[in-house]
């Protein structure tokens, strides 16, 4: 079997599929064909930017799972003897002004911040998936949801979600919700476009004529077809959701004080800039370097799934 | 073209419509009644009841918000709780600031991002096209709030050079706006200027692969007309589509960035609103904000016209 896929493979690069052309097989990785359905992620897992970004976000969240063994300080605790205390062995980044050590609390803000990323994600796929499939699928409901849809896309993200938390008032569970309001338009539009490329297709005719009802058509024969495109997208809200839950943060419009987030923090360090330059590149690098671990994956996904981007 | 734009207007009727039921919901979110939520704790029952008909929630729902929308289209955006003065005139008073800020922003990201994006293009993996697009692929993943704090670290705290907070007019003071307003408008323009920089860089080589980039070519035609003329005209095509965007973006950062530098604009006043629960004012910038955004996209649109006559829209 093997054997008859590298032909195959070295059949197609002779013929100039670009599947195959730019990339020479690695060894170990080489079994998967380009026909294979995880051939994606062999494409991946050969990509050394992808694979660097996925092994930082690893890291960070290992680092903040396994936080109880490392230390057995708390980020909140309150410590005035040591405050603004520049990096030593003591506090490896330094404290803040109220004694709290900034690597801890930073670590502590990957939580937050993941969870809010990854759940926003998931939320307002979920949803946004089914309204945009129902969209585009019914015809009659299609003009009233993509109007109402058109009307949240109007604003600015960051100022609806400002405007929204400023009713909610502060809470996390408040902050997942309006960033969730938020994308659903954005991966509405998206998977009613796929939706509307794939819903005539032969195959979705053939099932629906042998009597397959809708749902389970927009679920096993169209979700699938459409499922690329929207896990780029969603790899990407994770990194928009990040950037604006800290910059809620930030305006202390976001996650209550008393949780360590990077955007309190920066709006912390802000207020002893002159002092401390630690309390600023801390958070900083931190939320830097996640949205950019996130953005490089979602590329390289981009790159895998969708042949055509790989040529740029 | 008059009819297109005539059309596009009242296609945006049903949109603002909507923009409007998203902006008046709002305070209607509020857990518990805004009017106690609004006054806080200690307030007394008669002047609950008072800011309830003040902001005139003790009538049906529909009523206020036709009142509402009606006040919207007359330019009446409703009376501050915290400022007691007009909403209008509270926007009014802080435009300035946001919307020279927003200009230059624009201006930089373009003025960066095109220049970077059409020299990548023409040398691509070359060196400065692997480390141009090393900063774009940086400056989309850094939040304009953390560059701007950045940048007054910077040039503010350790060299000197800037001043980190305020706001002065253009006419009052050239030199002192200039110098208050070039952090800010480039922390905020960074990452458009960025996104801009990979999509003319991509839709570049798109279009230098076209046979009339490779006729005007082989005809002679010097490389610098083929560039200008020939490429870069159609390559903006989708960049122009991403400026629109930006306008987006520009106009949600700019809430952000004038709170890092403690800029009097609307952004700010929004911002501060919040702590204040003066709801009339966040419905009202909002909804400008919104309209503004609107308006924004359909420019877009009919700049696209000019830039490429192969787009014809309606029924010529």
């Amino acid at each position: 079997m093997a054997t008859s896929n590298r032909e195959r493979e070295r059949e197609l690069r002779a013929q100039g599929d670009p599947s195959t052309t730019d990339r020479p097989a690695k060894r170990g990785l080489k079994r998967i064909s380009p026909q294979s359905r995880w051939y994606w992620a062999r494409l991946v897992l050969e990509n050394p930017v992808a694979v660097a970004s996925i092994g930082f976000i690893l890291l960070i969240l290992l680092a903040t799972a396994t936080m109880g063994l490392w230390s057995d300080q708390d980020p909140t605790r309150l410590n005035p003897a040591d405050r603004l205390q520049s990096p030593s062995g003591d506090f490896w980044l330094g404290t803040d002004q109220l004694g709290r050590d900034v690597l801890l609390r930073a670590v502590w803000g990957v939580r937050i911040s993941l969870l809010i990323g990854f759940s926003i994600m998931f939320l307002s796929g979920a949803i946004g998936t089914l309204i945009g499939m129902g969209a585009a699928y019914y015809q009659k409901i299609d003009t009233p949801i993509m109007r109402v849809m058109d009307g949240i896309m109007a604003f600015p993200p960051i100022v609806l979600a400002i405007a929204l938390m400023a009713s909610f008032g502060q809470g996390t569970q408040y902050v997942i919700i309006a960033l969730t309001v938020v994308y659903i338009p954005v991966i509405a539009r998206l998977a009613r476009g796929s939706t509307l490329s794939v819903k005539n297709q032969l195959y979705v005719e053939a099932a629906r004529s042998i009597g397959v009802k809708d749902f389970p058509i927009l679920m096993r024969h169209i979700f699938p077809n459409i499922f690329s495109p929207l896990i780029v997208q969603g790899t990407f809200i994770v990194a928009l959701a990040i950037i604006a839950e800290a910059s809620l943060s930030f305006l202390g419009a976001g996650v209550p004080p008393d949780v360590p987030t990077w955007g309190s923090m920066l709006q912390e360090g802000q207020s002893v800039i002159r002092q401390a330059w630690w309390l600023i590149l801390t958070p900083g690098a931190f939320l830097f370097v996640t949205v950019l671990s996130l953005n490089l994956i979602g590329d390289a996904l981009r790159d895998a799934l969708d042949p055509r981007s790989r040529e740029r | 073209m008059t009819q297109y734009i005539i059309r596009r207007l009242l296609l945006l009727i049903p949109v603002i419509l909507i923009v409007g039921v998203v902006v008046f919901t709002l305070v209607h979110l509020t857990p518990g009644d805004p009017a106690a939520v609004i006054l806080g704790p200690d307030a007394t029952s008669e002047q609950v009841e008072r800011l309830r008909s003040q902001l005139g929630l003790d009538r049906p729902f529909y009523i206020q918000f036709v009142e509402w929308m009606g006040g919207v289209a007359r330019g009446d955006l409703g009376h501050s709780l915290y400022l007691d003065i007009p909403v209008t005139q509270a926007l009014l008073d802080r435009a300035q600031p946001t919307t020279t800020l927003m200009l230059y922003s624009l201006t930089i990201s373009i003025l960066i991002g095109v220049p970077i994006g059409v020299l990548s293009a023409i040398k691509p993996n070359s060196i400065f096209d692997r480390i141009a697009m090393m900063f774009a692929i940086s400056g989309v993943a850094i939040p304009n709030f953390v560059l701007g704090i950045l940048l007054i670290m910077i040039f503010a705290v350790w060299l000197r050079v800037l001043p980190s907070q305020g706001y002065v007019g253009l006419f009052q003071d050239p030199i002192g706006h200039f110098e208050r307003m070039i952090m800010p408008a480039f922390s905020l323009g960074f990452s458009s200027a960025a996104l801009l920089a990979r999509l003319v860089r991509s839709s570049m080589l798109d279009v230098m692969r076209e046979d009339y980039v490779r006729t005007a070519l082989s005809k002679g035609v010097a490389f610098r007309n083929v560039i200008t003329q020939h490429a870069l005209r159609n390559a903006l095509i989708p960049a122009v589509t991403v400026i629109g965007y930006s306008v987006g973006a520009l106009l949600g950062g700019a809430v952000v960035t004038e709170t890092v530098f403690g800029l009097p604009g609307m952004g700010r006043l929004v911002v501060n609103s919040i702590g204040r629960r003066d709801y009339p004012v966040i419905q009202g910038a909002v909804m400008l904000i919104a309209v503004f955004y609107l308006l924004a996209n359909l420019i877009v649109d009919i700049l696209y016209v000019y830039i490429d006559p192969r787009i014809r829209y309606g029924d010529e």
